[in-house]
């Protein structure tokens, strides 16, 4: 690419042509105040933020304006500040301040912002005081009284997930930014919300009305189409991902654990952690994306009060076993293929909202959350002799799908709470508990103790990758004994299968494990899943197993993950996470002494305890929408 | 042959866009017709004209429908264009649909009549008018790409407003003799259209419409609600912009008209950036509120105004102060900043 020259403050800076002003800017570390700009996104330039001052065009906003040869910019100008400030200004009383219960309150761009520009922020009087707060099932909260209007929900959900479930309804100083369609019926509290009798301040009033009134359907162009039935919420949290003021955020479990940690009766607190968790979570103390904090958040749940400390990763390496099992008699059968995973709750609901027809695709196999937490719930609360009822459960995940995973009936409460990475930093930072500077412990024993296949997890390809190790191993197992169980002795071959690691949209490969040939997909985002199922649905394709992760680059990339978010931080927890495979002794989900033992002496054989514990069904849903709180 | 000599005609005419934009016509043409298309191009005919004080686009259809029929014909030619639309405001879908179509029947051409959702002032501004077409939200895209290379279905669209197509058929025929429309309303006045030469000054026009102007009047001119306005005695200036005039009584209340024109930017604006979405409204309290108690935070009605003209997205935001500041200065000779 033809490389130019520029001037910014008087010195001069290497561009490439179909850069913009603000791309060189970030490389080169000039900083320049930005909101709506995101790496993940289009280019939007609604904060009117960005701005700079270019000689021969006046002010003008980085975000959007490409270099060109010679041109000289300016990024600290009398008139760019005064610009910044007002719109900065302006955005601040769109932002109702609710710092004392947001989990961004240590790391808040507008509060930031705030400081280093020297804005009034109530020179403009709050507009949105009693503008109300949303909720997707027991996922995600919208909060629109803290929205600042920027569009990046609405076109991650759009563009990213193909989901749709926002609009942006009204115009001028009454657009807003919400959840598709009307607000459905409360579960608990009836009647309905009505949003039509809100408010009802006339249009020609001189105050802007305090609630958003009634959506106009005549004027929002938007439900013209009234397609609002054909979308949904499948609980991603890509928009909390890519929300720059915390406006939306995780349905909030941490009081309900803190309250238990406080005053826990006769009850067994356990926390068991994802993955992934384990190389973001240091981004909440100020650690390099991809800094390896497993001992760390052992002693963090142990020095919160959690009597145990265990590892989903256990159930990860439950869920591969069953899985690479159920993938072989798959492949055996008159079965559909391919064979979709399941552990991924958003890309489910995916499913069984947007394509139903292809519900028997899905692994019955359950998630690693739902393994572990129904083992803890059998087999180890055996262990314990004590009442599954009076053990307690909270999953700390990078995920906001998982809320509304553990909360399904068909799930009968085996995790009871879920934390975000996010989540429960901000109880550790509540609680004063610096993590990085904790000094690592073990995780507890017995399901503390995991496998490098289940670490993986955490980044697309992973459960592919693992649950391939495995199958390649039954397989071979299966032509010895003519049985999928578990046998000592049989040699492991193949290990690696890097065809499935990356981060790109749609990974594919045919690979050979235990003698047969598979013909294998790995896909990450939803807008890449649905243009994988449509081709599928033309029968252009022909896959035997495909892997499906609804966030960029698999968990890494979660909607319960530290914020900012972008393809360089994710590669970094990627990487981090084949980095504590290929150290770890044991590397293979079979090869896992704590699910030996939990096959040989909790199970002992009986497929139909296995299937109880380990398998559920899935059936299509209708739209469930959203409700007011 | 026929696409150069056009294009060379509309340039020796000096064919300047009727719309807003200021843009030569020919340079136009000239882009889109060397802009490579995926598919096809496309030719739109712009006839949003959603202001209160301009109409001259309905006299247009009214008295020269064939004309601008044929405009469009020769530019869906010049550009090898397929199709054509004619992106009519919903009042004027409903009254010109049977006045155009068979005009287009007759000519045989494929124009389709497209009735734009709503009666609103962003959907004349040509990304804006494209994003309607496409079912998208009514507002204004990011440029570039523009319209000319990237347009409707991204594709090379040549919008132009009714009135430019109808001066390309004028230049066609040799009957173009440097004319257009002027729009003549305000209080007490009959709303009035006459076609004009262009580069005549203000006063000329009124003298035309057969007003004599005095000090009972103040003007607001060019561009509708967005115009400047002129004592009487500033009347000797050429007209430049949208040719309209908006007469004033000039003891009309002077919270009245700011209050009027701040609402229809508030109320217009398409809540896409911050300053327009945000300031014009701010801007219209701070203002209501001078009105009523005499106050004014002279630096916030300043940072308001500075952020607005020079950091809104599309010219909505950046024009929205013009008629309020001119008044203050050209009629009622105040400066704000004295009266705190």
């Amino acid at each position: 690419m033809k490389k130019i020259k520029i001037n910014i403050n008087n010195k001069n800076y290497f561009a490439k042509l179909g850069e913009t002003i603000l791309d060189v800017a970030l490389r080169e570390k000039i900083e320049i105040p930005h909101l709506c700009k995101h790496p993940d996104l289009s280019i939007k330039a609604n904060c009117r933020v960005c701005l700079v001052e270019v000689k021969g065009m006046g002010l003008v906003t980085s975000c959007s304006t490409q270099v060109e040869e010679a041109i000289e910019v300016f990024t600290e100008t009398e008139n760019i500040k005064r610009a910044r400030k007002t719109n900065l200004e302006l955005i601040f009383a769109e932002h109702i301040e609710k710092c004392d219960t947001c989990i961004y309150q240590n790391n808040c761009i507008l509060l930031k912002y705030a400081k280093e520009y020297d804005l009034k922020i109530s020179r403009f009087e709050e507009r949105k005081k009693h503008y109300p707060i949303w909720q997707f099932s027991d996922s995600i909260q919208f909060d629109s009284s803290k929205c600042i209007d920027c569009r990046n929900c609405v076109e991650v959900c759009e563009k990213m997930q193909t989901c749709n479930f926002y609009e942006i309804a009204e115009r001028g100083v009454e657009t807003v930014v919400k959840p598709r369609g009307q607000p459905v019926c409360h579960p608990e509290l009836l009647p309905v919300p009505d949003w039509n009798s809100r408010a009802g301040v006339s249009e020609s009033s001189n105050q802007v009305s305090e609630m958003p009134k009634q959506v106009r359907h005549d004027t929002c162009l938007d439900l013209l189409n009234n397609n609002d039935n054909k979308f949904d919420c499948t609980y991603c949290g890509q928009c909390i991902a890519h929300c720059p003021v915390g406006a939306i955020s995780g349905v909030a479990h941490w009081q309900d654990v803190e309250k238990l940690l406080e005053n826990r009766g006769n009850k067994i607190l356990i926390a068991q952690i994802a993955p992934s968790i384990r190389v973001s979570i240091g981004e909440e103390f100020g650690q390099e994306p991809g800094k390896i904090m497993t001992g760390q958040l052992a002693a963090s749940m142990k020095k919160l009060g959690f009597d145990y400390a265990f590892d989903v990763s256990l159930g990860a390496d439950l869920t591969t076993y069953e899985e690479a099992r159920e993938l072989i008699k798959w492949l055996e059968s008159s079965k559909p293929r391919p064979m979709f995973t399941s552990c991924c709750p958003s890309w489910v609901k995916f499913v069984e909202f947007f394509y139903p027809e292809f519900i028997s695709h899905l692994t019955t196999t359950n998630s690693p959350q739902i393994c572990s937490g129904s083992i803890i719930k059998t087999y180890f609360a055996n262990i314990l002799k004590k009442d599954p009822l009076d053990i307690i459960v909270v999953s700390i995940v990078p995920c906001t799908a998982k809320k509304h995973e553990a909360n399904l009936e068909k799930h009968a409460k085996v995790v009871d709470y879920v934390l975000t990475t996010r989540e429960y930093a901000y109880l550790l930072h509540k609680h004063k508990i610096d993590l990085p500077n904790l000094k690592p412990e073990d995780l507890d024993k017995p399901l503390g103790i995991h496998s490098g296949a289940a670490v993986i997890y955490g980044a697309s390809g992973g459960v592919m990758e693992s649950a391939l190790r495995s199958a390649d191993y039954f397989l071979r197992v299966k032509k010895q004994t003519g049985s999928i169980k578990y046998k000592k002795g049989i040699a492991m071959t193949r290990i690696e299968f890097k065809q499935v690691r990356g981060t790109q949209g749609i990974k594919e490969a045919t690979v050979k494990v235990g003698g047969q040939k598979l013909n294998i997909a790995v896909i990450n985002e939803l807008g890449n899943a649905r243009d994988f199922l449509e081709k599928l649905k033309e029968n252009k394709i022909k896959y035997d197993y495909v892997e499906v992760m609804a966030c960029p680059g698999g968990c890494i990339g979660g909607g319960g993950q530290p914020v900012p978010t972008n393809s360089e931080i994710r590669a970094k927890r990627a990487a981090a996470l084949y980095k504590i495979d290929e150290n770890l002794p044991i590397r293979t989900a079979h090869n896992n002494p704590v699910v030996q033992k939990i096959y040989k002496k909790y199970f002992k054989g009986d497929e139909e305890l296995i299937e109880k514990i380990f398998h559920s069904k899935f059936k299509a849903v209708e739209k469930a929408g959203y409700y007011e709180i | 042959m026929f696409t150069q000599k056009i294009i060379k005609k509309i340039r020796k005419a000096g064919l300047i866009g009727r719309g807003c934009n200021n843009f030569s016509t020919a340079d136009k043409w000239e882009i889109v017709r060397k802009a490579k298309a995926k598919k096809e191009k496309f030719v739109i005919c712009n006839v949003s004209e959603s202001e209160p004080d301009v109409f001259k686009d309905r006299y247009i259809l009214e008295n020269y429908p064939e004309k601008v029929v044929d405009g469009i014909k020769i530019a869906m030619k010049t550009i090898k264009a397929k199709k054509g639309f004619i992106y009519l405001n919903p009042e004027y879908y409903e009254q010109f649909y049977d006045y155009i179509m068979p005009i287009v029947e007759a000519e045989k051409i494929n124009i389709e009549l497209y009735k734009k959702p709503l009666h609103d002032y962003i959907g004349g501004e040509e990304t804006a008018v494209v994003n309607s077409m496409e079912g998208k939200r009514v507002e204004p895209r990011l440029k570039p790409p523009f319209p000319v290379s990237k347009g409707f279905l991204n594709e090379p669209t040549l919008i132009n407003n009714c009135e430019t197509f109808y001066a390309v058929s004028l230049i066609n025929s040799g009957e173009y003799k440097n004319t257009k429309f002027y729009c003549l309303s305000g209080d007490n006045i009959k709303k009035q259209v006459k076609e004009l030469p262009i580069e005549i000054s203000i006063h000329r026009v009124l003298k035309e419409f057969d007003h004599t102007p005095s000090n009972k009047y103040f003007y607001q001119v060019g561009g509708g609600v967005s115009g400047n306005c002129y004592n009487f005695k500033q009347l000797n200036k050429k007209f430049s912009g949208l040719a309209s005039i908006i007469i004033y009584d000039i003891n009309k209340s002077e919270k009245d008209v700011v209050i009027k024109w701040l609402d229809f930017f508030k109320n217009e604006s398409c809540g896409q950036c911050v300053p327009c979405r945000e300031g014009t409204y701010r801007l219209r309290n701070i203002m209501e509120e001078y009105f009523t108690t005499g106050k004014l935070d002279k630096e916030v009605f300043e940072d308001l105004i500075f952020s607005l003209q020079n950091t809104s997205f599309c010219q909505l935001g950046k024009v929205s102060a013009n008629a309020m500041l001119s008044y203050f200065k050209n009629i009622k000779n105040k400066n704000l900043n004295e009266k705190n």
